[in-house]
């Protein structure tokens, strides 16, 4: 982009032109330059066959067990083998496939069923999956050098601390992972922008098609759910390396705490696997029954309450651990009562089905098999919901079965039938599928031999995670036959896969929309082109109701709005958010290097803190942080440009001359994750403080009043001070003053804040010193961060970046300012309160 | 042209109902840590029991007003709003919710 030239408004193109033109600017270089691809085509693929290749090790792993399980007397592996193949098999399975591959999906498909040409920032999805490749390499690289996690793929402690789990097992778990959630944080924060405002024109939030209020609120799960549990492994991974004893019950620490933030995290993420495939099912459903979708607002309602209600059934995972029996009527209430909004949507599909034509083909065989599999594992759910039930089979093979019956059913199923659905788009092929109906049965009866059996024998008493039983017991055959569906099921899986390379590499080609579908996804040329639509469509009904052969002609004739290839600029269009009037132009970043760089230099900083070479884990930090700002050479405008013709006559500015464009909006769901994480922390102190034993600690830690309101006030010169620039910046002055006292002041707190942390006496003493350490922290290291965002703007300004028309850069940095003033202000306040709570402590009787 | 409704009315009733969970679970926690269902109250109940009770009731009646709030500005938007008939929709779903997660507030042990 040519950043110091005014920009040419562009004129209207067509036809074959157009093509050539979005073409030179939109497809990715070959060679070498596939690393540099941010294109959502190319990602999304990307990331869905890297989540199939993890599947087919998770696979591998349970053939594993299998095996080992089969009989009484089987010596195929010992235990320390065998707890890390079911360790790495729930890890792989839940981290490495299921969310990587609805984020895939997700990426490939959100822009086509927008009417968008791609995701918001395609850097930061090329970076989340970078840290996935990578991450996920950490984790089967220790699984083949014999150093894998085995503490389960929920790492309870006190096994896994490093008392009881010494060796670097439990901190490839604990760091691979936290780097595997950068790409879902990221994924979550660029799925919810790219939905709320890059839609096309006329698509307001009612037009929307169901799949995107499924991804919405799905995301919303991720950004809230995912902090707790990086907020544990951060807590236990400091346990294991620096003996900040958050988990040991010795030292103030409790080992419910962990099962607590684990958990929080680990219930909606089944649900943040389940709802993707369901708004997956609620596309096909209306495509194969030739009827749209049968009560729309039904189930956006069913689905916001599945969103929230999720959120509340974490304890039914420790339900044996002796909570109140209130508290777990709450939690068994909420874990019964989710089955209404899940059966609503089920409700809403055969009533689609009732009320279309339905026709059969291999998509809905899989449907067919979610919709039993799926009923099956929410029945026994209900059983596990309650209590005195749960009690007898907690731990037991019954869970193992529920589990998969739910995940297999709720989530392979539907994309399997996703797959075969959304191929032909992807290569541009059919299949015959000669081979994808033996497939299906082979899978569906395997699963039901392997899975329903466990149901069982969990009831006749097999523990879980167990490496062997007695031949006493009478689980053998059991086993032995739940083996062999495992092995029918593999053989399935195994046909599936070739069905598809076939399709893939063979399949007769043809015209559009094999389905007769009514979405946008289906207007695009298939496989679709690197900027998806010539020019993007203006919606004037719901988006499910679309004639994609008849859009699909207009929109490549460059009959709809952005039909330039002007200035190089890769466009797309942001639109408001309620009522889908296009807003501003959205200037989208060129195929770059950098993610890649940046990935790399992450995972060195990932490998130095696994390895405990901290100085190296330091350096990659800074080059990560040098990377990071690089990313920003080439974003924005040094000269204002006004608003730019979209086409139909109309009108918008470039994104980076209004108010709240989608990198503005980053920032506050960014910050809504973080102050999730920061909660986290503060009501784990709490709980500490009620709940854990060997409180109150022995030495109240005094706090330095002076030094503590020194760090407030610094904060909030930061904060004013940004708000003065921005004041200046807007009648035509200076923005030097104000950003530069935010600086100072942003300086001065990260400065006094890790003077206050280093004053908390032997922080391994106990955990209450360990949270006032982790406090001061998290408060110094934000400041830290604003400090850099602060010297950024500064820089920003000094190149010509920022005028009064442009000042996103300096808004970003006000958002960042803002909420560490609050951050550091409640850590002031935290601190003080818990010194307090700690001297009176709870009267326990 | 009238403004259209914010669309965060859509996780209002919900965001209640995570609220009032938060609150109850919070209460108790700290109620059962401190021994306030051994100190007596009224009507032969723990002071725990009638304060969790007072909560609940008042919880329950921020849910209503949400849900008949919602419903008001449906019908003055003519039933053409899709957030505020979403978000009325959702509210009394939340509102039944609530009903049922908690109405062991009134009979079950407390702190055991």
């Amino acid at each position: 982009m040519n950043r110091h030239a005014k920009p040419d408004h562009g004129e209207p193109l067509a036809g074959l032109v157009l093509h050539k033109r979005l073409s030179a600017i939109w497809d990715t270089a070959p060679g070498f330059g596939r690393l540099a691809a941010l294109n959502h085509t190319v990602l999304g693929k990307r990331f869905m066959i890297a989540a199939f290749v993890f599947f087919a090790i998770g696979g591998l792993l349970a053939m594993l067990i299998r095996v080992q399980l089969a009989t009484s007397r089987t010596a195929f592996v010992g235990p320390e083998i065998y707890n890390q193949l079911f360790t790495m098999h729930g890890t792989v399975m839940m981290f490495l496939f299921a969310i990587p591959m609805f984020e895939g999906f997700a990426i490939y498909l959100l822009p086509k069923l927008l009417g968008a040409r791609d995701m918001a920032f395609p850097r930061l999805a090329a970076y989340g999956f970078w840290c996935y490749v990578f991450g996920g390499s950490i984790l089967i690289a220790a699984l083949l050098a014999g150093v894998a996690p085995q503490g389960g793929w929920f790492m309870y402690t006190p096994l896994s601390s490093s008392r009881f789990t010494p060796g670097i097992s439990a901190d490839v778990w604990l760091l691979g992972i936290t780097f595997v959630e950068i790409s879902a944080m990221s994924a979550a924060v660029e799925i919810i922008v790219s939905i709320l405002k890059l839609r096309a024109p006329g698509m307001s939030l009612e037009r929307m098609p169901i799949m995107a209020w499924y991804l919405l609120i799905t995301a919303f799960m991720m950004l809230f759910g995912f902090p707790p549990l990086i907020l544990g492994s951060i807590l236990l991974e400091l346990e294991r390396a620096f003996d900040l004893p958050f988990f040991d019950p010795l030292r103030g620490g409790d080992p419910l705490l962990w099962q607590h933030l684990f958990w929080l995290f680990g219930h909606p993420e089944v649900y943040i696997i389940f709802l993707p495939a369901a708004g997956a099912v609620s596309m096909m459903i209306p495509a194969f029954a030739r009827h749209e979708l049968v009560g729309y607002r039904a189930v956006v309602v069913a689905v916001i309450a599945v969103g929230f209600l999720s959120f509340g059934l974490w304890v039914h995972h420790m339900f044996t651990v002796g909570i109140p029996h209130l508290a777990l009527a709450f939690f068994s209430a909420a874990s019964g009562l989710v089955a209404i909004p899940t059966a609503v949507q089920f409700f809403a599909w055969l009533a689609t089905l009732a009320q279309g034509r339905p026709r059969f083909d291999v998509p809905m065989l899989y449907l067919f098999g979610f919709f039993t599999v799926f009923i099956l594992g929410g029945l026994t759910g209900v059983m596990l919901a309650m209590v005195p039930f749960n009690l007898q089979v907690h731990d037991t093979h019954f869970v193992v079965a529920h589990l998969h019956y739910v995940l297999v059913g709720g989530f392979i199923f539907p994309m399997m039938a996703a797959t075969h659905y959304w191929l032909p788009h992807i290569t541009g092929r059919v299949s015959d599928h000669r081979i994808a109906v033996p497939a299906f049965w082979l899978i569906f009866v395997g699963f039901n031999l392997t899975f329903f059996l466990m149901h069982l024998t969990g009831l006749l008493g097999m523990p879980r995670r167990v490496a062997t039983y007695s031949s006493e017991m009478y689980w053998d055959w059991l086993n032995l036959l739940s083996s062999i569906g495992s092995f029918l099921m593999t053989i399935g899986f195994a046909l599936f896969a070739i069905d598809l390379l076939l399709q893939a590499r063979f399949g007769r080609r043809f015209g559009r929309n094999p389905w007769a579908a009514r979405t946008l996804e289906w207007a695009t040329p298939t496989p679709p082109p690197s900027y998806a639509f010539a020019s993007l469509p203006r919606i004037e009904d719901r988006a499910d109701r679309a004639d994609p052969h008849r859009l699909g002609a207009e929109l490549a004739a460059g009959r709809g709005y952005l039909p330039f290839a002007r200035n190089g600029w890769m466009e797309t269009l942001a639109v408001e958010m309620s009522s889908g009037r296009p807003e501003h132009i959205v200037v989208l970043p060129k195929p770059t290097y950098l993610p890649l760089w940046t990935g790399l230099a992450t995972g060195a900083v990932v490998l130095g803190l696994l390895f405990k070479l901290y100085a190296l884990a330091l350096v990659m930090g800074g080059v990560v942080l040098v990377l990071f700002l690089a990313w920003t050479r080439g974003t924005g405008a040094t000269s204002d440009s006004g608003p730019l013709p979209i086409g139909h006559g109309e009108n918008a500015p470039p994104h980076w001359e209004v108010e709240r464009p989608p990198s503005w909006w980053a920032m506050v769901f960014t910050l809504a994750a973080d102050a999730t994480l920061y909660a986290s922390l503060l009501f784990g102190a709490l709980f500490l403080w009620l709940v854990a034993p060997n409180w109150p600690p022995i030495a109240i830690t005094p706090l330095s009043w002076s030094m503590a309101l020194a760090a407030g006030a610094a904060l909030l010169i930061a904060a004013g001070g940004s708000r003065l620039a921005l004041s200046s910046l807007s009648t035509g002055g200076s923005p030097v003053l104000g950003t530069a006292a935010a600086f100072c002041g942003q300086m001065g707190s990260a400065g006094l804040f890790v003077l206050l942390a280093g004053q908390v006496p032997a922080p391994d003493g106990h955990a209450f010193q360990a949270i006032l350490f982790v406090v001061f922290g998290y408060a110094a290291l934000h400041a830290a961060i604003g400090a850099i965002f602060a010297g950024y703007g500064l820089w920003r300004w000094r190149a010509g970046y920022v005028s009064p028309r442009r000042s996103l850069d300096l808004r970003l940095g006000a958002l960042w300012h803002d909420y560490t003033a609050i951050a550091g202000l409640v850590a002031i306040g935290a601190v003080a309160t818990l010194r307090m709570l700690a001297v009176s402590g709870p009267a326990i009787p | 042209m009238t403004p259209r409704p914010s669309p965060l009315w859509l996780v209002a009733g919900f965001g209640l109902w995570a609220g009032i969970f938060l609150l109850l679970y919070g209460v108790l926690s700290l109620g059962c840590a401190f021994g306030w269902h051994h100190v007596e109250a009224p009507w032969g109940t723990s002071s725990l029991r009638l304060g969790l009770l007072a909560l609940l009731v008042l919880s329950l009646a921020a849910h209503l007003a949400l849900w008949l709030h919602l419903r008001h500005r449906t019908r003055e938007a003519g039933h053409r709003s899709f957030v505020l008939r979403v978000s009325a929709a959702a509210a009394l779903a939340a509102l039944a919710a609530s009903v049922f997660t908690f109405f062991g507030t009134a009979t079950l042990s407390l702190c055991v």
